[in-house]
């Protein structure tokens, strides 16, 4: 995710983004990082103005896309607030906003659900497919989580044990809205785990003898 | 309210006691004054102006003294924290300075100044200098690494990363150390003026001694005190509360 960012060079090869190469941060390409990383000396509307900000976009202009985008998110009535006035599921639709803002191509998402409790999670989910469905990013999504890839995903692909390869690539092509809870995302969701079976015992197996070395 | 009237009653047993013990007069009065006696001095300090004055001149020296340390010492405390060589040199060096006390400056700068206001303004730069610059190469260091990067990821570089992002973010940082800075430029400001004849309150303190006026010694002490109390506890402690409470950082 780092490196598709452009927030570090790649040690050996190259990252193309629509066929061009990446060199450092653009706003074409957005992260949402794990953490967040919004901004605690901000409200939520002066978060998801940054970006524009920093691209210089009109005061008019920025306030409208400001409030589009908050409402997006349904956030629209806590523009004034402080990020820590808000609870978890708040905050990652603010850097939602946050990231779409800036009218990335791609949009980056690294475990940003993983912290949430399992309600919320699934609630966001139907946000993220909503805005996704109305906005047509892209969207690169990582997870541990083999069901919430098949609830999302159209494409999911499979990474190894360290070194991170890909292993296989799964075509999702399951009617939406999905759910959680669909069988046949459960299926999905079994058929990916099945393949993934392998690399888990390699990680349990790299840890038992970590254990054991000590 | 309950932590007020616990330190009313604590104020009025503390003077209470140090009247009672004077009324007993266990030391003479011209070394132990009671309580009306130095209120007395006070007073007398107030009303010929001479405490006025060298309230006026002292936190003159301050503010100019500080403001310059902190404008100098976020340039140093920036180049130090950005810079490995820098780092690794200079940084080393400051730390090291720190452990001289403000004092032993004194002997140099009367050499190079003279017995004169630029000496006094010389010692406490070089006193607070050294803290505001460790202050800004630390509030960089403590501060959470995901700040830049989210801002370099929304498009900040150069001087807006800077001024938009590091600076907000280490801002908690920096004024618990700029706190500390304060501190370090008014002890020796104050060590400072008892050497030079600057009109000052540290002068005022050793006319004091020089007159052997203990009531004045310590009505100037009281002063000093509470003007050092006012700035650090209220003016910067008001100031870290509420970037604390903005930031959502809760006390500990």
């Amino acid at each position: 995710m780092h490196l598709i960012a452009g927030l570090q060079p790649p040690t050996s090869g190259k990252i193309l983004v629509d066929g061009t190469p990446v060199n450092g941060p653009g706003t074409d390409r957005i992260l949402i990082f794990q953490e967040l990383g919004l901004f605690p000396w901000l409200t939520v509307g002066g978060n998801v103005e940054f970006g524009m900000k920093m691209k210089k976009v009109g005061k008019a202009e920025r306030e409208e896309r400001m409030q589009y985008h908050l409402r997006l998110v349904h956030l629209s009535k806590f523009k004034d607030s402080y990020i820590h006035q808000l609870s978890g599921g708040m905050r990652q639709r603010v850097a939602l906003a946050r990231a779409l803002a800036t009218e990335p191509d791609v949009l980056l998402m690294d475990e940003p659900f993983a912290a949430l409790d399992a309600q919320t999670r699934d609630l966001l989910h139907d946000e993220l497919e909503r805005i996704w469905a109305e906005t047509g990013r892209t969207i690169i999504f990582v997870t541990h989580n083999v069901r919430e890839a098949a609830r999302l995903g159209d494409r999911v692909v499979l990474l190894t044990f360290r070194p991170g390869r890909v292993k296989q690539e799964f075509s999702v092509n399951l009617p939406r809205p999905r759910h959680m809870e669909q069988p046949d995302v459960a299926r999905t969701a079994r058929d990916i785990l099945d393949c993934l079976r392998d690399e888990i015992n390699k990680s349990l197996e790299a840890e038992y003898a970590d254990e054991k070395a000590r | 309210m309950k932590k007020l009237a616990k330190q009313v009653i604590f104020y009025t047993a503390l003077i209470g006691v140090w009247a009672l013990l004077a009324k007993l007069r266990i030391w003479p009065p011209y070394l132990f004054p009671p309580p009306w006696g130095v209120g007395h001095a006070l007073w007398d300090g107030f009303a010929d102006h001479s405490f006025w004055i060298g309230i006026v001149d002292t936190m003159k020296r301050m503010l100019i003294g500080y403001s310059l340390s902190v404008v100098l010492g976020m340039i140093l405390g920036l180049a130090v924290s950005s810079n490995k060589f820098l780092k690794d040199t200079l940084g080393g060096l400051l730390v090291s300075l720190q452990s001289l006390p403000s004092i032993c400056w004194v002997p140099l700068a009367v050499l190079w100044f003279g017995l004169t206001e630029k000496a006094i303004l010389f010692v406490v730069l070089m006193g607070s200098l050294l803290s505001v610059t460790i202050a800004m190469e630390d509030g960089r260091r403590q501060m959470p690494k995901i700040y830049g990067m989210a801002g370099r990821n929304l498009g900040a570089s150069g001087f807006r990363l800077f001024w938009s992002v590091l600076l907000p973010a280490s801002l908690p940082f920096i004024v618990n150390r700029m706190k500390q800075g304060w501190a370090v430029a008014w002890r020796s400001l104050i060590q400072a003026e008892m050497i030079f004849l600057s009109l000052g309150l540290g002068q005022l303190l050793m006319m004091g001694r020089d007159l052997s006026d203990m009531s004045q010694v310590m009505a100037v002490m009281i002063l000093i005190v509470i003007l050092g109390y006012m700035v650090d506890g209220l003016i910067f402690r008001t100031m870290e509360r509420r970037l604390q409470e903005k930031y959502g950082l809760t006390p500990a």
